[in-house]
């Protein structure tokens, strides 16, 4: 039943950058409870603008944001309640040290939320700090170090520790794993792993396919500020194009004669790509897996293996034939 | 107001501004005690520019250095000061991450000129104190009420332009724009009053700066009319306004956080 609860649901949103003509446009998409949507699209596609209007930082020109049903910019004290939050370039105030910061936060947050939610959830100071405390260990962050001192991978574990500290049901994260080394990276996702399994609401924006692929359930992919797909992972790979690879007695070679008996009549639109003389990448079509299985039956195979298609690959092929048409159009 | 908010903001570079006072505190005091001195050495001149930068003898380099000093001195920390007080609550650094506790713009806005205002409060009971001090280790005669006047009047001339320079930077937050406005705007008033003292026919830009609203001397010796007291009406009058207008831009902002 828990999954049907919306926690983000975001209707015809419009925000335009006059100066840039740039923005978002239409962006209707929701994320509910328990889910983990990753946000994917380059720098400038209007993820970072879409999740200020989340937070409440920006107000849409039109549309709505709500988090938990509260709207969000009117109401944003209220969504800050339910909602941990890593900005994709953290930053912090001069003259404190990390645990200064952190104790800061926590402070606040209860002196805040004391008031706006009297009797309900009431946050426990000594809670918040014991789990500021496992965070702190887990990330191995020296929080007593000045933050102006810290390198870019601490300071992105003290955003990491700021945002998960007060157990967030709503979590959204811009580049959130920026900066860390590869070991962090692993433990940060294992820890969204969790989370996840908790029933948390993940929004994460990334560069990263990897940790997107391994933690979302859904994608959107958004392109100069609108929405060019949204599904789950397993389904936007399925309708990619089917990649396998062919080994066999010279077969490369053969692929690489015009004249080659079965390869000159090899339907047009299965692409090759030869990798070595004995073997060949065959990318077809999701309605051509049966011919491309009748098409090397002719052929003299010695192994046959489906390449796995990576998400990274998908969000390529959406721009790859997003700037086909573009180019079409132009010629 | 929060209070959390508040303590961090006090904490935030303490050193730093515990040391700016350091030097503001008795420049200051110097300033005050210099100008009746000063007022009575342009008596019967004509009001130019030689003799107000000229603290001595006008023929004297040295005299002149020191009086150069004294006011792009003055300048310096003034711009400092303004700086110092108006940036850093609308520093958007960790704007994001303390709204995300919850707390609201307005209450946010609130606490930042609470605490601009104890800044300066603060800086009025030392000046306050350590002229008083002044006085009575050097045995001059003075009256206690003119004197409280004329730093009251001083503070809240500082409170108008820092709460001006806080708007300005409200409605740029974020942007470089903000940094800029809020070191120009103490320069350009500041500018506007020096050059109304080049020559008596460029008086009037006094009135188009806070800084020349009042004679300091002439309050400091009670020779002043009571215009005076509306000067410092004028003063707080800007000091709300300004910040009333930034909690409504600041509530209403779009914040590139």
């Amino acid at each position: 039943m828990g999954i049907l609860i919306t926690m983000i649901e975001i209707k015809n949103l419009n925000y335009n950058y006059p100066s840039s003509g740039k923005g978002i446009f239409d962006i209707d998409f929701e994320v509910r409870k328990g889910q983990v949507v990753g946000f994917l699209g380059p720098n400038g596609a209007g993820k970072t603008t879409t999740i200020r209007c989340i937070l409440g930082f920006m107000k849409a020109q039109s549309g709505t944001v709500t988090v938990n049903g509260i709207d969000c910019f009117n109401n944003a004290p209220q969504v800050a309640k339910y909602v941990g939050y890593i900005a994709g370039e953290p930053s912090f105030p001069d003259g404190m040290s990390g645990i200064e910061f952190l104790r800061f936060l926590i402070d606040l947050r209860i002196s805040e939320q004391g008031e706006v939610k009297e009797g309900e959830n009431k946050l426990d100071k000594e809670i918040l700090t014991q789990r500021m405390n496992t965070l702190v260990q887990y990330f191995e962050l020296n929080a007593n170090t000045k933050i102006k001192r810290m390198s870019k991978g601490m300071k992105q574990k003290t955003a990491i520790v700021a945002a998960f500290m007060h157990d967030p049901e709503v979590i959204i994260l811009d580049e959130p794993t920026s900066g860390l080394d590869p070991l962090m990276q692993a433990k940060f996702i294992d820890m969204l792993q969790n989370e996840k399994k908790r029933g948390k609401t993940i929004l994460i924006s990334s560069h990263m396919f990897a940790e997107i692929e391994r933690t979302a359930d859904r994608v959107l992919i958004i392109r100069d500020g609108r929405i060019v797909a949204e599904d789950q992972v397993k389904n936007l790979k399925k309708a990619q194009r089917k990649s396998f690879y062919v080994t066999g007695d010279g077969i490369g070679e053969r692929a690489g004669n015009a004249k080659d008996e079965i390869f000159s009549k090899m339907p047009k639109d299965f692409v090759i790509n030869v990798l070595a003389e004995n073997e060949v990448e065959f990318s077809v079509q999701t309605n051509e897996v049966d011919s491309f299985v009748k098409f090397i039956s002719k052929l003299k195979v010695e192994d046959i293996s489906k390449k796995e298609i990576k998400l990274e690959e998908v969000f390529m092929q959406y721009y790859k034939q997003d700037q086909q048409v573009e180019q079409g159009g132009i010629s | 107001m929060s209070f959390p908010l508040l303590r961090k903001m006090f904490k935030q570079n303490a050193v730093l501004y515990w040391a700016f006072i350091g030097v503001i505190v008795p420049y200051f005091f110097l300033v005050i005690l210099m100008y009746p001195m000063i007022t009575e050495m342009l008596q019967g001149e004509d009001n130019i520019f030689g003799d107000l930068f000229n603290f001595g003898d006008i023929g004297s380099y040295t005299g002149a250095m020191v009086g150069e000093l004294l006011y792009t001195f003055g300048l310096i920390l003034f711009i400092m000061l303004v700086f110092k007080l108006a940036y850093k609550p609308i520093d958007v650094g960790s704007l994001s991450m303390t709204l995300m506790t919850g707390i609201s713009r307005t209450k946010y806005m609130i606490t930042a000129c609470v605490f601009l205002l104890m800044k300066l409060a603060i800086l009025f009971v030392l000046i306050f104190a350590t002229g008083i001090l002044s006085f009575l280790v050097m045995g001059e005669e003075f009256t206690f009420v003119n004197y409280l006047n004329v730093v009251a009047l001083t503070m809240l001339c500082l409170a108008a332009v820092v709460f001006i320079a806080l708007f300005l930077g409200i409605m740029f937050a974020g942007k470089k724009a903000a940094m800029a406005l809020i070191i120009a705007v103490p320069v350009v008033l500041y500018i506007l009053f020096m050059a109304s003292q080049l020559h008596t026919s460029l008086n009037f830009l006094r009135w188009l700066s806070v800084f020349g609203w009042f004679v300091p001397a002439e309050v400091a010796t009670g020779t002043a009319s009571l215009w005076w007291i509306a000067v410092m009406v004028g003063y707080v009058v800007i000091v709300a306004v300004s910040f009333v207008l930034s909690t409504i831009f600041f509530k209403k902002k779009d914040l590139s956080l």
